[in-house]
């Protein structure tokens, strides 16, 4: 298994395929902090993109040092302020320190399956029954619609309501 | 390692996950799908767009420099991609110039300068090659943005005359001229002008060759019938000539792209054939 440095030297040498990796590691968790940073979607999508497009484009601004993915938040943080202020409609983005490492360092110490399953526990049961579906079973998402008889869009609106909660929880 | 069905949500919200649990994600196709249905953003539709723009070709220097200086994505890609701005374009103008400012300097003071003299015939080449369907790679741009042709043509006369002349007055210097000086300047403008006509009509070839034709039987005329040839050729009257036809010419040109709607020529015409 390559790791993240060795994914940031193979793009500095033209590699494709390690973007992609790189995209597939950490896309989810940046996916999650831009969207908590900015109540613009469009903007934190945007933001995501160009993160990714500048490391590929100039990897070797990573120096070295410190965790690639410290190093790909403060690009998606860099950019999403630099296009917040282009557009009046969207308020600044929330300060990196309300969604930084102490916050991730808190809730991993608080992490615990047990927890974790406590919290799904308490969801209302749409919600519970999609999460159990999707996230414990590993169903597709176009499967449990069918199942349900649900659109597609309403999970998605389900399973994000379930998500802000259970991180409440574990934050709290 | 077993599947981190726990963690997926807090990832989802924004949690930085470990190592292995990242390298998990990115190998197991069932949590990423899981993850990427919890995701608040569409990571399928962000993906697309940035292998979009990792395929994409690199702007270049001038591209790029166009962007941060405020001009608009399309307009500065346009302006790039003029032909006649190739570095092997410039190279043949500042090489064509700098041997002829090389001669000066060598043998100052010996009858008219070579670098003015020669300013025409290199704008000439560079703007009948600037700017057309048969030479210009990125016309399509110009059907396929809100780029206006008039617009169009004017950007690249502007940036091609521009480069000429820092080619030309860098050359003047080094040859010992005083620089900027409408001696070379007007007819400059007036020949490439009448070289972009010619062309936009026909082809970049004979627009050069007209212009570069129009030049030479002015500076032959002037040097066998006349004692005083600088007079003649730079003299306040044919400044004067000079800037008159730039504009009747550059007139007559935008009123035939205005009319055609950019390039309804007999060169383009052979193109789209």
């Amino acid at each position: 298994m390559r790791t993240d440095e060795e994914l940031i030297a193979a793009m500095a040498d033209g590699d494709r395929g390690a973007l992609e990796l790189l995209y597939r590691r950490h896309s989810p968790w940046l996916a999650g902090r831009l969207a908590r940073a900015t109540s613009s979607r469009d903007l934190a999508e945007e933001a995501l993109q160009d993160c990714f497009v500048a490391a590929w484009r100039n990897p070797r601004s990573w120096r070295g040092e410190g965790d690639v993915g410290a190093w790909l938040w403060a690009i998606a943080r860099r950019r999403l302020a630099s296009l917040a202020r282009k557009r009046v409609d969207v308020p600044s983005p929330v300060p990196d320190e309300a969604l930084g490492e102490a916050a991730d360092q808190q809730a991993l110490a608080n992490l615990d399956a047990a927890r974790v399953r406590a919290a799904v526990d308490r969801l209302p049961s749409e919600q519970r029954d999609v999460v159990e579906r999707v996230v414990f079973r590993g169903q597709r998402l176009v499967d449990v619609a069918r199942c349900l008889g649900v659109p597609v869009g309403t999970l998605k609106s389900r399973l994000h309501r379930a998500r802000r909660q259970i991180r409440a929880e574990m934050d709290a | 390692m077993s599947h981190p069905r726990a963690l997926l949500p807090l990832i989802a919200e924004g949690l930085r996950p470990p190592e292995d649990v990242r390298a998990h994600l990115a190998s197991c196709e069932s949590c990423a799908d899981a993850v990427e249905a919890l995701s608040p953003l569409d990571l399928g539709y962000v993906w697309d767009g940035v292998a979009s723009e990792a395929d994409a070709p690199r702007p270049g220097v001038l591209e790029r420099a166009l962007v941060r200086c405020g001009v608009g994505d399309g307009t500065a890609r346009f302006v790039a991609a003029t032909p006649s701005l190739r570095p092997e374009w410039l190279l043949a103008s500042a090489g064509t110039l700098a041997l002829a400012a090389l001669g000066m300097a060598a043998r100052p003071g010996n009858g008219l300068s070579l670098v003015v003299l020669l300013a025409p015939v290199v704008a000439a080449a560079l703007v009948a090659f600037a700017y057309g369907p048969a030479s210009d790679d990125a016309y399509e741009l110009v059907a396929a943005t809100p780029l206006s042709p008039l617009l169009a043509l004017l950007l690249r006369l502007a940036v091609v005359l521009s480069a000429n002349s820092v080619l030309v007055l860098a050359a003047d210097v080094v040859a010992g001229g005083p620089g900027l000086r409408p001696s070379w300047f007007l007819p400059m403008t007036f020949v490439a002008l009448v070289a972009a006509g010619v062309g936009v009509r026909t082809s970049p070839l004979l627009g050069a060759g007209a212009g570069i034709a129009l030049w030479s039987a002015a500076v032959f005329t002037t040097v066998s019938l006349s004692e005083e040839p600088e007079r003649l050729l730079w003299g306040a009257v044919a400044q004067v000539l000079y800037a008159v036809g730039s504009v009747a010419v550059l007139a007559a040109l935008c009123a035939l792209v205005v009319r055609s709607g950019g390039f309804v020529t007999g060169a383009n015409e052979r193109r789209t054939a």
